[in-house]
């Protein structure tokens, strides 16, 4: 947009020399968007969908030669042994002599798969619950909401392990735990929403106009509802990610040869005083992630619904 | 008002009901309780004293029957008895929560003080180094996994630094506030408290900021109050109640939130017990007698809330 002089005066947009014009420019457009945020989130989907390209080493070789390597830039001194870290090794080796690095790009993965599908099948259940229990209201908004309300009541990991424990660790079952933690707050809001919106005219007329009930539900509920939706989606899937380490950390997570930062938190910190890199690196993942995403939710929450600021912060 | 709370009790009721039909039928799914009474013995067992231990857990009867005379027993104060140390649960309970209680609460107040206390800051001292530092705690707080700062701050804090011992609690002998005492606690409550100081501290900024902008304010500044006396007095109260409630709820969910932190920290707390005798064994009266408990918390908690919430502020509907 072209500005005259004057309305740069009048809008207080300062003029800088010709270099760092550009970069006051930049800056701005970093402030206005989550731009670093999308930066990191694009990387990590990257290295989570190319893995087995990236990743230098195999997530299961090694060996007790290659225990502890220090990072690339780090010495371990354990008294017995000096080693210096080379670049095969760029982020050291865990106990077991694995690659870290090969086991954080692949444990991307696994959190990736499991927050996108929990996501997912939540956004489904719960917009579709929220949207029927909040347009029917009557019985089926009784059990919905108390449904809802026994699972906020439940203890979430300690159901999470006793189901482990009779079911026995597997991917299914983690994605069930995930997807049953992660749509209840979609069905609250979305409900809350669609109680306002059916008492708009435009829903009333396409009544009068004869509409079916799926169609009301779909053409003229579900269009105010989205928005809430994805901003809800966006704030969630950080929590998600968190949950899922936290099942991995406590052993309820994906069984035990594929790589998932939660777990390799859980191995490295027996060994911590000797070797730090195997346990910091994987928890860095986890917090860069889970920010980005914050970051980007907090943005699209502003962008698309501001009155959800109470509700979320 | 009344009819509001007869609802929220029965409410409460419906879900404490549901969550241990949940848990019960659960637990029922897993290995036969049989063979953890029995335990790895090798002498041969008859199948006659089978039937009789059997009988005598109530082992015989139907699902239903089985939840519906543990639902009777609970009702008369009575959890059961723990299958593998044949100790009542109810004594097991007792032993552990204080641990736990005392871990939540210390939480809570961290989580409380600072989150009240920086999101006032960084609201009163808006876009100033106040406020960075104030948001980017929250930030760090909401994104980090728990089980991760706890084993960085014992990296930090126990082994390198060497200021607070961790893995054990002491003889927690004397006065229980000293600091002989309290040290123990310390890094365990901050870790716990952290992440909800950051929620608390976000919710307090938007409402102080929320509140700050308001015309009572605006008329209080053209009266001439003095600025203190606007953020403490005028503003601070009206902000103050979305935190304090979600607060509330928060208390609770820090009970089944201090498992990952009693693991971490080897405290021994319900949630490790829980965990290591209950859920591993599947000690299934112990089981649910420790998630009963959790649950009747957080169910209380959420009640409390709710009541806190109707009676502070008038303006929500009760429904």
């Amino acid at each position: 947009m072209q500005q005259t002089q004057l309305e740069r005066d009048l809008l207080g947009v300062r003029q800088y020399p010709p270099g760092i014009q550009q970069l006051a420019v930049a800056w701005r457009f970093t402030r206005r968007y989550p731009t670093i945020p999308l930066v990191v989130l694009a990387i990590l989907i990257f290295i989570a969908v190319f893995a087995p390209f990236l990743a230098p080493h195999s997530t299961r070789s090694g060996g007790i030669r290659d225990r502890h390597l220090p990072p690339a830039w780090a010495v371990l001194d354990d008294g017995y042994t000096v080693k210096y870290g080379d670049m095969d090794h760029v982020l050291g080796t865990d106990h077991a002599g694995r690659d870290v690095m090969s086991r954080l790009f692949f444990g991307a993965r696994i959190s990736l798969i499991v927050a996108g599908i929990a996501l997912t099948s939540g956004f489904l259940i719960g917009t579709t619950m929220g949207i029927t229990s909040g347009y029917a209201g009557g019985w089926w908004d009784e059990v919905v909401t108390r449904i809802v309300d026994i699972f906020a009541a439940l203890p979430f990991l300690m159901m999470a392990l006793v189901a482990t424990m009779m079911f026995g660790q597997s991917l299914r079952l983690l994605l069930v735990l995930m997807a049953m933690l992660a749509w209840v707050p979609f069905v609250r809001v979305t409900r809350s929403q669609t109680l306002v919106i059916k008492n708009e005219p435009y829903v009333d007329l396409a009544r009068v106009a004869g509409c079916s009930y799926p169609r009301i539900l779909i053409r003229h509920i579900l269009p105010g509802v989205l928005s809430t939706a994805v901003v809800i989606a966006t704030l969630s899937v950080g929590s998600l990610i968190l949950a899922e380490a936290a099942l991995s950390f406590l052993g309820a997570g994906v069984p035990s040869p594929t790589p998932t930062w939660g777990a390799m938190v859980q191995e490295g910190r027996n060994y911590l005083s000797t070797a730090w890199w195997p346990t910091v690196f994987p928890g860095v993942c986890i917090f860069l992630t889970v920010m980005s995403l914050n970051f980007t939710g907090d943005w699209l929450r502003d962008r698309l619904d501001p009155r959800l600021r109470q509700l979320m912060d | 008002m009344t009819r509001f709370l007869v609802r929220r009790v029965i409410a409460m009721f419906i879900s404490v009901i549901g969550a241990t039909v949940i848990i019960f039928v659960m637990t029922r799914l897993g290995p036969d309780p049989i063979d953890l009474y029995l335990g790895d013995t090798q002498v041969e067992v008859t199948e006659e004293y089978i039937e009789l231990i059997r009988r005598e857990l109530g082992l015989d009867k139907s699902l239903p029957v089985q939840y519906g005379m543990w639902l009777w027993n609970i009702a008369h104060f009575d959890m059961g008895e723990s299958i593998g140390t044949r100790m009542p649960v109810s004594k097991i309970i007792k032993t552990h929560i204080w641990t736990t209680l005392k871990l939540a609460l210390g939480a809570w107040i961290f989580a409380v003080i600072v989150g009240v206390s920086m999101g006032v800051l960084s609201a009163v001292k808006r876009a100033t180094f106040w406020d960075y530092v104030g948001r980017g705690m929250a930030l760090f707080g909401q994104a980090t996994p728990q089980f991760w700062t706890g084993v960085m701050a014992i990296l930090l804090f126990a082994v390198i630094l060497g200021w607070f011992p961790a893995g054990t609690l002491g003889d927690q002998e004397g006065f229980p506030l000293s600091w002989k005492n309290l040290r123990y606690w310390i890094m365990p409550c901050i870790v716990l408290g952290w992440p909800a100081s950051a929620g608390i501290m976000r919710l307090t900024r938007s409402s102080m900021l929320e509140t700050l902008d308001s015309e009572y304010i605006k008329l209080a500044r053209a009266k001439g109050v003095g600025t203190q006396a606007i953020i403490w007095k005028h503003a601070l109260r009206n902000a103050v109640i979305p935190p304090l409630t979600s607060a509330l709820v928060l208390l609770a969910d820090y009970l089944n939130g201090a498992l990952v932190v009693e693991i971490i920290f080897s405290l021994p707390g319900i949630g490790t017990v829980a965990l290591n005798q209950a859920v591993y064994d599947n000690d299934w009266p112990l089981l649910a007698g420790t998630v009963f408990v959790f649950i009747g918390i957080y169910v209380g908690f959420a009640l409390m809330a709710d009541i806190a919430y109707a009676i502070i502020d008038p303006r929500i509907r009760y429904s």
